[in-house]
């Protein structure tokens, strides 16, 4: 009984949840028309401030993200365990960064140094947690991992330039094209910045999932600068908020989506590349319909202040 | 007649391929040839009953004698056994999906040579192929990758465990064998004996030998046969008889392989073939030692891999300078299992011969396969949840069925021929590769959307047909699959091994939603559309 009706619980607050972000739609289309002039500067600003922040991070730390054993080198152990107490692990390998990834299955990682012997290491761990099976393990040479880094901000720079490369054609338009890719700077930028901020390194699945999120991010700027730029008689106003109805639905669809994924699958590389896109979606809605709205609205209205209405 | 529609006949056809080769089997049946060694099966071929009884670990594991009876997918075969089936098999499976190694278990390790160019590389892929596939572990794949200037081989393999590959790998694989021998001196003279006799002076801290001065510690060569000097007084001398290279074959079968309990653990011996030339150095250096009492010469011959001494083996007298092809190698271990595993690894590495180099493991990932179907359960469970909270986030937003339908339909679909493209392929799926899949099917929801919110709007001012809505819905389609190509694409370049299985499937995915799913999406609104 008492499964039964958390269960429903559970599921009116999925159903509370949906029709929240549907009204969000209609309230954002308000606040935007009132005040979308000023809306736009936010965003703007939140791309400063990311910047900046990972430039005195790179100043400070010599590296503009905490890296990864992926990319710096290391042995990382996992085991798949039921209960566990994660300080008495912490306490067995006192030299390990541990920890514990739930979803439908719970797993431990332990993380290493290099020189650190991994079957002492394992044995440390049988004291302290009971286990299932063999653990798994994944050891990178730090030479290979700082190979790796340098090929992941390579990829970074490669995607973001091929993807203006692709807007630019969809548009064959300068300033609108800019204006996108300000949008999806946003995103990038302002998602490394939390990143950073919440002490999540680098690692292969995070640089898949900043890749991803420069590809998928800039598809709601391509929704409303389409809108906005070939709407005929339309008005600016009626455009935006048909994009934004449609551009919530999409983000709303693809949040649900990256919600079960961090939540049920348990594994890390899902839960990092999940994690990291909705951070960057999350960005991507003020960054779209704030920002990349805002600023288009100006440069149409400029561009067509002669035309006859 | 929808059916009739190009667009909705290609999506059809694509949706029925995918499921023919995916090939789902619910109830999986006997066990599959995944390496046949000389047995005479293909690979593939699925075993049902071997000897009259149902295929099993146990069945497939038993010692067999003469000609037994084997039934299989391609009909009913007689095979010659002596031992067990030299093959190795995997349960079947209940589809075609090639699952990867963070799924299925098993390891992948990259490798960095001492020394690194294109034929080096080669030649390391040859020689760890030979090994691995000889010391049995399930199908490995070995691929040469660059980052930037460097070389390095990625090796995976299904099955297997992380010490089993670093033993295997690790070694080079230099193979000796060498004799420690005395040789009397009297008056400051001894002799050499091989093709010929050759005199060698002894003084206080040298000795001179053809012409040539050599201290202690110091080596030197006669007629390929090389020395290294010990001490000269008492005149020590090690001559390296023969290496990996002398060894022609390695045999297997139970006569000349053996495990024998001793004292104190598990010793194992088997037989190898050797070179004239090996052979005939062992007659010229066995010829100076001589024989003891109890039936063996004073001198054992000592057995190193990579520098380290294995075993070290009494030489019978009755062998004294004779040219023997047929040798004996051997070792010990404390346990039984310790003593196959050990044999199995040097008669493997005997096999493949040396590596060119040494080699390092730079990078290494070793998955269980419990941990790996733990992760597998709890993906697949994660996409269903996602398409589920997607199903009613879009019922909720469009409040009727036959809106959302078809949107469930295309998006089950585009899985299934994703899937059946990496079947196709010969991709394997792997964790990123699974999350690239859910991505890809969210970006074919986004596109629905956008596609069906263009086609329900009322606009008066200006009239646009359905078709025209949707034509114009399309231009935003393909640029954000051209926007999630061009981002995926510096991936495929790179080749972060996890990162490729994600960057590959996402971009498949995107394809086939705007060249597949999409247009048939866009066919099924403007018949709903129009009724």
């Amino acid at each position: 009984m008492e499964v039964r009706k958390a269960f429903v619980m559970h599921f009116l607050g999925f159903f509370k949840f949906f029709s929240c972000l549907l009204s969000v739609a209609m309230i954002l289309d308000r606040i935007i028309e009132k005040y979308w002039k000023f809306l736009m500067w936010i965003t703007i600003a939140f791309l400063v401030l990311s910047a900046a922040f990972l430039v005195y991070n790179a100043a400070a730390t010599g590296s503009f993200m905490k890296r990864d054993i992926d990319l710096a080198g290391g042995k990382v152990i996992t085991v798949e365990v039921s209960e566990t107490d994660v300080q008495a692990v912490k306490e067995a390998v006192p030299y390990a960064n541990v920890r514990l990834v739930s979803g439908a299955t719970k797993t431990l990682l332990v993380e290493v140094p290099f020189e650190a012997d991994e079957d002492e290491t394992i044995q440390r761990l049988r004291n302290a947690v009971s286990f299932s099976g063999e653990p798994g393990i994944r050891v990178v040479g730090p030479a290979l991992g700082s190979l790796f880094f340098q090929q992941a901000q390579f990829a970074l720079v490669a995607a973001f330039v091929l993807m203006a490369i692709t807007v630019f054609l969809l548009f064959r338009s300068f300033a609108p094209s800019l204006i996108v890719l300000l949008a999806a700077l946003t995103d990038i930028i302002g998602t490394m910045g939390v990143l950073v901020l919440l002490d999540v390194p680098l690692s292969l699945p995070v640089i898949g999932a900043l890749l991803a999120l420069i590809g998928y991010s800039v598809g709601t700027d391509i929704l409303l600068t389409s809108e906005l730029t070939k709407s005929g008689r339309q008005s600016h106003k009626d455009s935006v908020a048909k994009a934004a109805k449609t551009g919530i639905t999409l983000t709303a669809a693809a949040l649900i989506a990256l919600l079960s994924m961090f939540f049920i699958s348990g594994s890390t590389v899902i839960q990092q590349i999940a994690f990291v896109m909705l951070i960057g979606l999350v960005i991507d809605l003020p960054a779209t319909w704030f920002t990349n709205a805002g600023i288009l609205r100006v440069w149409l209205e400029r561009e067509h202040k002669g035309d006859p209405a | 007649m929808i059916l009739k529609n190009p667009r909705i006949i290609i999506w059809i056809f694509f949706v029925a391929v995918a499921i023919l080769l995916i090939s789902p089997n619910p109830d999986p049946v006997g066990f599959v040839v995944s390496s046949p060694g000389d047995t005479g099966l293909t690979v593939g071929e699925v075993l049902y009953r071997v000897d009259g009884q149902e295929a099993s670990q146990v069945v497939l594991e038993k010692n067999y004698e003469g000609i037994i009876k084997v039934d299989t997918n391609k009909g009913v075969k007689f095979l010659r056994v002596n031992g067990t089936l030299d093959i190795i098999y995997e349960p079947a499976q209940s589809t075609n999906i090639k699952f990867g190694l963070d799924i299925k278990g098993g390891v992948r390790a990259v490798i960095e040579p001492n020394v690194s160019n294109n034929a080096t590389i080669d030649l390391i892929i040859d020689t760890l192929e030979d090994r691995i596939n000889f010391y049995g572990l399930r199908e490995s794949v070995f691929r040469p990758i660059y980052y930037g200037d460097k070389g390095f081989v990625e090796i995976s393999i299904a099955g297997g465990n992380e010490e089993e590959l670093r033993t295997l790998i690790e070694s080079q694989g230099n193979f000796e064998a060498k004799i420690p021998f005395v040789l009397p001196v009297s008056g400051g003279q001894t002799s050499l004996k091989l093709d010929r006799t050759y005199n060698v002076a002894v003084s206080n801290s040298s000795i001179i030998v053809n012409n040539e001065e050599i201290r202690t510690g110091g080596s030197f060569s006669i007629n390929n046969v090389g020395f290294t000097l010990n001490t000269v007084s008492p005149l020590n001398l090690t001559a390296r008889i023969f290496d990996g290279e002398d060894i022609i074959t390695v045999f297997l079968d139970p006569q000349r392989t053996r495990i024998e309990p001793t004292a104190d653990g598990f010793s194992w011996t088997f037989g190898v073939q050797l070179s004239g030339a090996g052979a005939q150095r062992f007659a010229w250096v066995t010829d100076n030692v001589n024989p003891r009492r109890d039936g063996y010469l004073e001198s054992p011959i000592e057995f190193y891999l990579d520098g380290e001494l294995i075993d070290s083996l009494n030489i019978a007298t009755s062998l004294k300078g004779r040219s023997e092809t047929e040798i004996v190698i051997s070792g010990g271990s404390a346990t039984l299992e310790e003593a196959k595993q050990e044999m199995a690894r040097l008669q493997s590495i005997l096999r493949s011969g040396a590596l060119p180099t040494t080699v390092e493991i730079v990078q290494l990932d070793a998955i269980s396969p419990s941990l790996g179907a733990g992760f597998l359960k709890s993906a697949v469970l994660a996409a269903a949840a996602a398409l589920l909270g997607v199903i009613v986030l879009v019922s909720l937003r469009y409040r009727r069925p036959k809106l959302v339908l078809p949107m469930v339909l295309i998006s089950v679909t585009e899985i299934l021929i994703v899937v059946g493209l990496s079947v196709l392929l010969g991709w394997t799926i792997d964790l990123a590769a699974i999350a690239g899949l859910i991505a890809s099917v969210g970006t074919g929801i986004s596109d629905q959307i956008i596609i069906l919110d263009r086609t329900l709007r009322r606009e008066d001012d200006y009239a646009e047909t359905t078709k025209e809505k949707i034509k114009k819905a399309f231009f935003v389609v393909f640029g954000t699959a051209g926007t999630v190509i061009a981002a995926m694409l510096p991936l495929l370049f790179t080749g972060f091994g996890i990162l490729r299985g994600f960057a590959l499937i996402t971009i498949i995915g995107v394809l086939v939603g705007i060249l597949i799913t999409r247009p048939a999406y866009g066919v099924i609104l403007e018949r709903m559309k129009k009724d």
